[in-house]
């Protein structure tokens, strides 16, 4: 296998060694964001040497591939599976198959068994094998029954040697799944900080107002020559955000799954730069108080709530009802009575539920997403992103 | 599109020339790559784990001194135009006020002051450029740095598309680059990951997560090393047993779901104090911190009463 390029990269002719290449297409067909300098500078990696031999082994190879190409336990997990899946080097191969058939001839001749099966071709494994509840045993162990099982294990074990550079044979943990495939299973946030974050900023409501306290330099040049002489510099207020913003979050218990979603919210508005954010808690419906925390604990009129942020724009997180998929008749009126007062004192009024929008027909969620006054979201980044654009007051 | 960079003009780091910091060859294999390719390489690691101090030993080992080693630390009210220039617009209102310096104010180059990156860019000369804590800064800082960090190339808005004489001998343009030839200084960035970076700014950086070594030989490597450096010295056998006890401890800290488990910061500056209490070796055990020994390991107050809570056989001070 060819390991070096033999023509500088920057003039695009030679291609990565085939199991870089391949991942390469492995990680765009994920949707990896990678580029065509990456490519080139996988290149020129290999090019300067990298692993410090003509030939690199599989193992540096993908030290190559998660140090110019993995931003994140994913796409590591991609890299790691497609680099335990390539089929063996040649060599490797002959030399792992022949140590294992002689071992077990070896055994077999030793416990003097009647003429063993010979080990079937390695590109041709037989999955079956693997299900047999003798492969497990060792050959010639014991008893000379043992001896038809030894090709199993001798496939087994060489499933085993793909990490040194073995077969591509399925291991007996693969033929456990189901459906013969893996799961990458990594904790994410429905939306990370930093999203949340930047969705914030991009509410500007710019005002100047405030004491005098920044220079407005092009206001004194164009004094200055306007006037002709030299006079004091001009002061202006600072530029402040306006936007003002009340989120009402949903702590009751059928929300337990998105509380960490919720928290995530609260300390991206603390970054977000908004000129007003407040968040206020209710459990289920807002009804006539509202609470200062998660916890519950300390609360205040809704209505007073509402008033000291007139002008604010309201953003509702909850489930509505949806999460136990039944309608009730009283939340739904306590609901019908809590969009009316909302709606009488502002416009700009989003619903966010988080739980899939299949699931809001038959329950409150329904009727709140039937509300012309209000538009009802499901939980996504697009989704998310038009919520903040009808906070602003875009349609 | 970005041009390629010119052939790297740096040595290779060996990782274990300097006078004060051990690094292992994966990560040494790293920075030698990122130096090659020309990316910026993005250094994270708990605090106290040595992310500046690599920074500086490859300054060290290639002999990037004076004027060719930057380091600027990032706070939170840091804009990338920071790392780069700054215009000094009041300067030049207070001359334009100033009739015999009303003639200076025509050009703007007075008021320009190239800033380290800015600087190490333009000299295109071998230089590492250390930008420390990228996290303190405000979210939008690295993405601002992007393609400044791409082209190594950035833009003085305040300068004309012509510049004038004052400009010209201060080798000041609207669009500053590495003269014809030149090279592109080493960028390390270090983050303690206070704030998760952009995507695309992790995809221009090669990447180090700097681990807590756990080979109580690599640890006492490190402690010789900077002990030297303080020009002091400890006995083989005090070392060995501090860096048993320490490693004790910090397993202590994980099971008790510590905030800060101490690094090798801490470390070192565990054996120095040991050295200057005149402590015996036989006497420095992980279940009987004394109150120096915690003031010096631990720096979290919520960390230090879950120790003593633990009952994890700290002896009276």
């Amino acid at each position: 296998m060819n390991t070096r390029a033999s023509a500088p990269a920057q003039r695009g002719a030679p291609p990565l060694p085939l199991p870089l290449r391949g991942l390469f297409r492995e990680l765009l067909a994920h949707g990896v964001p990678l580029g065509v300098r990456d490519y080139l500078d996988g290149l020129r990696a290999l090019e300067a040497g990298w692993g410090g031999t003509a030939h690199p082994t599989r193992d540096e190879l993908q030290a190559l591939a998660e140090t110019l190409w993995v931003r994140n336990e994913d796409e590591r997990a991609l890299v790691r599976r497609w680099f335990l899946r390539l089929p063996a080097p040649a060599p490797l191969l002959v030399t792992a198959l022949q140590r294992r058939v002689d071992a077990i001839e070896g055994v077999a001749r030793h416990a003097a068994a009647p003429p063993q099966q010979a080990a079937p071709p390695a590109d041709r494994p037989d999955p079956t094998a693997l299900h047999d509840p003798g492969a497990g045993a060792l050959p010639g162990e014991g008893s000379a029954a043992t001896a038809p099982d030894a090709p199993a294990r001798a496939r087994i074990e060489l499933g085993s040697a793909r990490e040194a550079g073995g077969l591509a044979l399925p291991s007996v943990a693969a033929t456990n799944l189901a459906i013969g495939e893996d799961y990458l299973l990594h904790p994410h946030a429905a939306l990370p900080l930093r999203q949340l974050t930047v969705l914030w900023r991009r509410w500007r409501r710019a005002v100047r107002d405030g004491p005098r306290l920044e220079l407005d330099l092009p206001g004194t040049l164009r004094v200055r020559c306007e006037q002709g002489f030299v006079g004091a510099p001009l002061m202006r207020a600072r530029r402040r955000n306006a936007a003002q913003l009340l989120l009402l979050a949903d702590a009751s218990p059928s929300m337990l799954p998105w509380q960490g979603f919720l928290a995530l919210v609260q300390e991206s508005l603390e970054q977000g730069r908004l000129g007003r954010a407040t968040v206020r808690w209710f459990s289920n419906v807002p009804r006539q108080r509202l609470y200062l925390s998660a916890a519950l604990d300390e609360s205040e009129a809704r209505d007073d709530s509402l008033a000291a942020h007139e002008g604010a724009a309201l953003l509702v997180i909850s489930d509505a009802g949806s999460a136990r998929g039944l309608l009730n008749r009283r939340r739904a009126a306590q609901t019908a009575e809590f969009l009316g007062v909302a709606a009488a004192a502002r416009t700009r009024l989003v619903w966010v539920n988080p739980m899939p929008q299949a699931r809001w027909a038959g329950t409150s969620a329904a009727l709140i997403g039937a509300d012309p006054r209000l538009t009802m979201l499901p939980l996504g980044a697009a989704e998310m992103l038009r919520a903040v654009d009808l906070l602003r007051g875009l349609k | 599109m970005s041009t390629a960079p010119a052939p790297t003009p740096y040595a290779r780091f060996q990782g274990t020339q300097s006078k004060s910091y051990v690094t292992s060859a994966e990560v040494t294999r790293i920075v030698n790559l990122a130096v090659h390719l020309g990316r910026p390489l993005l250094v994270e690691g708990e605090a106290g784990c040595g992310k500046t101090r690599l920074a500086e030993a490859i300054a060290e080992e290639l002999g990037l001194k004076g004027e060719a080693f930057v380091s600027t630390t990032v706070k939170s009210t840091s804009q990338a135009r920071d790392l780069l220039y700054r215009y000094d617009a009041l300067r030049r209102l207070q001359d334009s006020q100033d009739a015999t310096q009303r003639e200076r104010t025509e050009d703007m180059a007075h008021y320009i002051e190239l800033q380290p990156l800015g600087r190490a860019i333009a000299r295109g000369v071998p230089a590492l450029v250390l930008i420390d804590e990228i996290d303190k800064a405000d979210i939008d800082f690295p993405n601002d740095l992007l393609d400044v960090l791409d082209r190594f190339q950035f833009e003085i808005d305040e300068l004309p598309e012509k510049p004038g004489a004052q400009a010209r001998a201060r080798g000041l343009a609207r669009v500053m680059s590495a003269p014809r030839g030149g090279v592109r200084p080493i960028v390390v960035i270090t983050s303690n990951r206070e704030k998760q970076l952009p995507e695309p700014f992790l995809r221009r950086c090669l990447y180090v997560k700097l681990a807590f070594p756990d080979d109580p030989r690599m640890l006492a490597e490190i402690v010789r090393k900077n002990l030297k450096r303080f020009k002091e010295s400890a006995g083989a056998d005090l070392v060995r047993q501090a860096v048993a006890a320490f490693l004790a401890v910090r397993a202590r800290c994980g099971q008790l779901g510590m905030q800060k488990a101490p690094a090798t910061s801490e470390l070192v500056d565990w054996v120095r104090a040991l050295v200057w209490d005149q402590r015996a070796p036989a006497g420095v055990h992980a279940e009987g911190l004394t109150g120096t020994d915690r003031a010096v390991l631990f720096k979290v107050q919520r960390d230090l009463d879950r120790w003593a809570a633990a009952g994890s056989g700290s002896a009276p001070a």
